[in-house]
């Protein structure tokens, strides 16, 4: 058994200092991911503690047949795409949102290592993420900025690989024409 | 030449763009979440035995669903105690008849038995698990559980 397969087990006998070491290597992929998906600080920090509690609550039914990482990714998904998907309906998030959360400052307090131009970054970043629809958002943060496989994308989003293929070559597309537009 | 300027430009950003850190925050909102969640009970570890080994074998003597239900039964009741090889080289259908009576009681209702709160199991946990056997059984059984 793996090291991380006996930290999961732990964890799914209740070890809550074995969940903190889960937490520990897959936290930044979740607020990560959130983060991206919705670019609001606070709401990121919910939708990741949304996934972890999930993640607590079902692990005495998780059975190993795919790897936890696997498993924490399609939650992550799950949560996130559903929150986005239900946000959007009552609250479009816009450009000056946008720029007022990354302007306010919290996001470098909270992480001083990124120097100012990461800050910028992240700013052309969002602005272009933010006008792909869910899916794509999706697929082009989990491939091109976190690395995940076709496969893992393909598990953690529920779609055929070839979807998946479909979502990144289509999101890119959108991307790389929004960028030569000035963003 | 222009679009291989906008591709190396976006990969340059995504190649910048991988530095974020969870918030320090977020353990502790975590954690405090943890704390109040009441977890799930694990699944009944006992479902792929009875699958797997019982199943097939009740399927095949062509053994009726209450008689069925009555084994499953007795097959959780003998797990506290004994282990599944043994139980299954005991002459499985004479068990089934034997259990029969002390499943299902005089009323019709599964019996209480000191050894379902000896594993954490309610009698509602018990049931429930029987019913998901059933319909697997009847799903293997071709839909038939008569046959």
């Amino acid at each position: 058994m793996s090291d991380e397969a006996q930290i999961v087990e732990k964890a799914r006998s209740g070890d809550t200092a074995a969940f903190k070491s889960l937490y520990d290597k897959y936290g930044r992929f979740v607020w990560s991911v959130a983060f991206r998906m919705t670019y609001d600080f606070d709401e990121a920090e919910d939708v990741a503690q949304d996934v972890f509690i999930s993640a607590w609550k079902s692990l005495p039914g998780f059975r190993g047949v795919s790897a936890f990482s696997t498993w924490l990714y399609r939650i992550t998904v799950n949560h996130t795409i559903n929150r986005v998907k239900r946000r959007r309906i009552t609250k479009e998030l816009t450009d000056e949102t946008l720029r007022h959360v990354l302007d306010s400052g919290v996001f470098m307090r909270q992480n001083p290592a990124a120097a100012a131009d990461e800050l910028d970054v992240e700013k052309r970043l969002a602005a272009l993420l933010n006008r792909l629809d869910a899916d794509r958002r999706m697929a082009v943060i989990l491939r091109e900025i976190e690395g995940l496989s076709y496969e893992e994308i393909a598990e953690a989003t529920g779609v055929p690989i070839g979807t998946v293929r479909s979502r990144l070559a289509r999101g890119r597309k959108d991307l790389e024409e929004m960028a030569a537009n000035g963003g | 030449m222009a679009d291989e300027r906008k591709m190396n430009d976006l990969d340059e950003l995504f190649r910048k763009a991988k530095k974020l850190e969870a918030p320090d925050t977020l353990w502790k909102k975590v954690s405090d979440g943890v704390s109040e969640t009441q977890r799930e009970k694990p699944a009944f570890s006992l479902g792929e035995t009875v699958k797997s080994i019982f199943a097939p074998v009740w399927v095949r003597a062509a053994v009726p669903l209450a008689v069925t239900a009555a084994a499953i039964a007795i097959v959780i009741r003998l797990s506290a105690t004994t282990t599944v090889p043994e139980i299954y080289d005991a002459e499985t259908i004479a068990a089934v008849n034997e259990a029969i009576s002390e499943a299902y009681g005089e009323n019709g209702a599964f019996a209480e038995h000191p050894s379902y709160a000896a594993n954490g199991l309610a009698k509602e946990d018990i049931n429930e698990f029987i019913n998901e056997q059933l319909n697997e059984i009847y799903r293997i059984n071709g839909g038939d559980n008569n046959a």
